[in-house]
């Protein structure tokens, strides 16, 4: 039988037994080790840092009151985003405000990039930019970018096939390149808005 | 495969992430050092891509966003451990030998995917944050290696001549992301606890380096992580850095 250490010297569930690792985090590390990537995601879903604020915070609330049922320690973390998404589109439920978009099934050539643009980026600019993709496009883009999550753990976040986070990536760059170009130079745009 | 399609794949390559050896990632790869101009496009996209990536990861966090969260749980902070019994409830043994089956098939799995060390880094730290348990208690470091080598986990680690020097308290065996870690307890000194955690090097895709170590603070653990042979060490405690070191 295995004996008992520990800071607090407490009864505890096995420490290598996966499904009781997840119980024994601790809440504030859990905060600190996450915090700031959820509410980055969640400023890039909404743009607005109350928003934002108020959805992290309800994402460690939903964790208090939760977060023991979850068994798989390696989970936390797609966990916590899964939740911050969910909450996400509910709350934008609630606000009717959720556009349905037909996505462009067209296939597009990958824009050549202009000299420099990554060079005038700021994050303003970059959330500005997320916010005129095609909605379906914001959350696959802003994991992307984000880059904490493996492809198998966005589709888990995002609750959607790995073929589909790939391809609403690979188009949703495309647009973001496009939106990002067409601010620096008005002259692409008008050209774009010419040949359209 | 062609270029619009290399383009589409190479469109979600992230080096920190994924692997360039996976055959759709290689494949495409391959054809932009055949193709000039898919190569230059490649460049530019890989050097939006961290423009771009720095931009996202520069999003401004508010400063009290950290201790609103806290402060709306402050009986939290520990209380997920404590708040249940749940190991102790018969029915659940079977739940419990279910999921190990199935974390044994998904760590099949997953031996061949090599993961981000951070993550590691993270989850370590808050594993023993909390309240944990041991597997063996001992005070003989030849009864700990002797305990994880007859069970198969990691037991040919170097300990330096400072950690040798420490009280060994005892030693556990975990499964992460079906991987092998050897956990060692250690005492640095009166309620003062060191944790020694050793898994495989091949286990990251970014293991730290073999020169110096990494320190780390992880909530209110300090953190430090080397490679030795094809060992990763990550050694945590409420230590600061530089008490830390002095193990090293």
């Amino acid at each position: 039988m295995a004996k008992r250490l520990g800071t607090s010297r407490a009864p505890t569930p096995h420490i290598s037994d996966v499904a009781s690792v997840a119980s024994s985090m601790d809440f504030e590390v859990l905060v600190d080790a996450y915090y700031r990537p959820l509410y980055q995601f969640a400023m890039s879903l909404t743009r607005c840092e109350a928003e934002a604020s108020d959805m992290t915070q309800q994402t460690f609330a939903i964790w208090a009151a939760k977060g023991h049922q979850l068994r798989d320690p390696s989970k936390v973390k797609t966990w916590l985003f899964t939740t911050l998404h969910r909450e996400f589109l509910s709350a934008r439920r609630k606000q009717h405000r959720h556009r349905h978009e037909e996505l462009d099934e067209e296939s597009e050539d990958l824009a050549v990039i202009e000299q420099a643009t990554e060079q005038r980026l700021d994050a303003a600019s970059v959330l500005g930019a997320l916010a005129r993709l095609g909605e379906a496009y914001h959350a696959p883009i802003a994991l992307f970018y984000l880059n904490e999550h493996s492809y198998q753990e966005i589709a888990e976040i995002l609750e959607i096939p790995v073929g589909t986070v790939q391809s609403r990536i690979s188009r949703g760059k495309v647009q973001l390149q496009r939106i990002l170009m067409e601010r620096d130079s008005p002259a692409v745009a008008a050209n774009r808005e010419h040949r359209g | 495969m062609d270029r619009h399609e290399a383009q589409e794949i190479l469109a979600c390559y992230r080096r920190e992430l994924d692997d360039a050896a996976d055959p759709r990632f290689a494949e495409a790869f391959e054809l932009a050092r055949q193709d000039p101009a898919l190569g230059r496009w490649l460049e530019d996209q890989t050097a939006l891509d961290a423009a771009l990536r720095e931009q996202f990861r520069r999003i401004p966090v508010p400063a009290n966003l950290r201790d609103t969260i806290l402060a709306r749980h402050p009986v939290n902070r520990r209380a997920t451990a404590r708040s249940t019994a749940w190991w102790r409830q018969p029915w659940l043994h079977a739940a419990v030998a279910g999921l190990a089956a199935l974390a044994v098939v998904a760590g099949i799995w997953l031996a061949n995917r090599p993961v981000a060390f951070d993550a590691y880094r993270r989850e370590m730290a808050g594993l023993v944050s909390g309240e944990y348990e041991i597997d063996l208690k001992t005070n003989h470091f030849d009864e700990i290696r002797d305990f994880l080598a007859t069970r198969g986990w990691p037991s040919d680690y170097a300990l330096t001549p400072a950690i040798q020097g420490l009280e060994a308290e005892g030693v556990s065996v975990l499964h992460w992301r079906g991987r092998k870690v050897s956990l060692i307890c250690l005492e640095a000194g009166e309620d003062e606890d060191l944790f020694l955690f050793v898994v495989d090097r091949s286990v990251f895709r970014d293991a730290p380096g073999l020169e110096s170590p990494q320190f780390v603070t992880v909530g209110r653990m300090t953190t430090a992580a080397w490679s030795a042979g094809d060992k990763v060490y990550f050694l945590a405690g409420h230590a600061d850095e530089q008490s830390l070191r002095r193990y090293l």
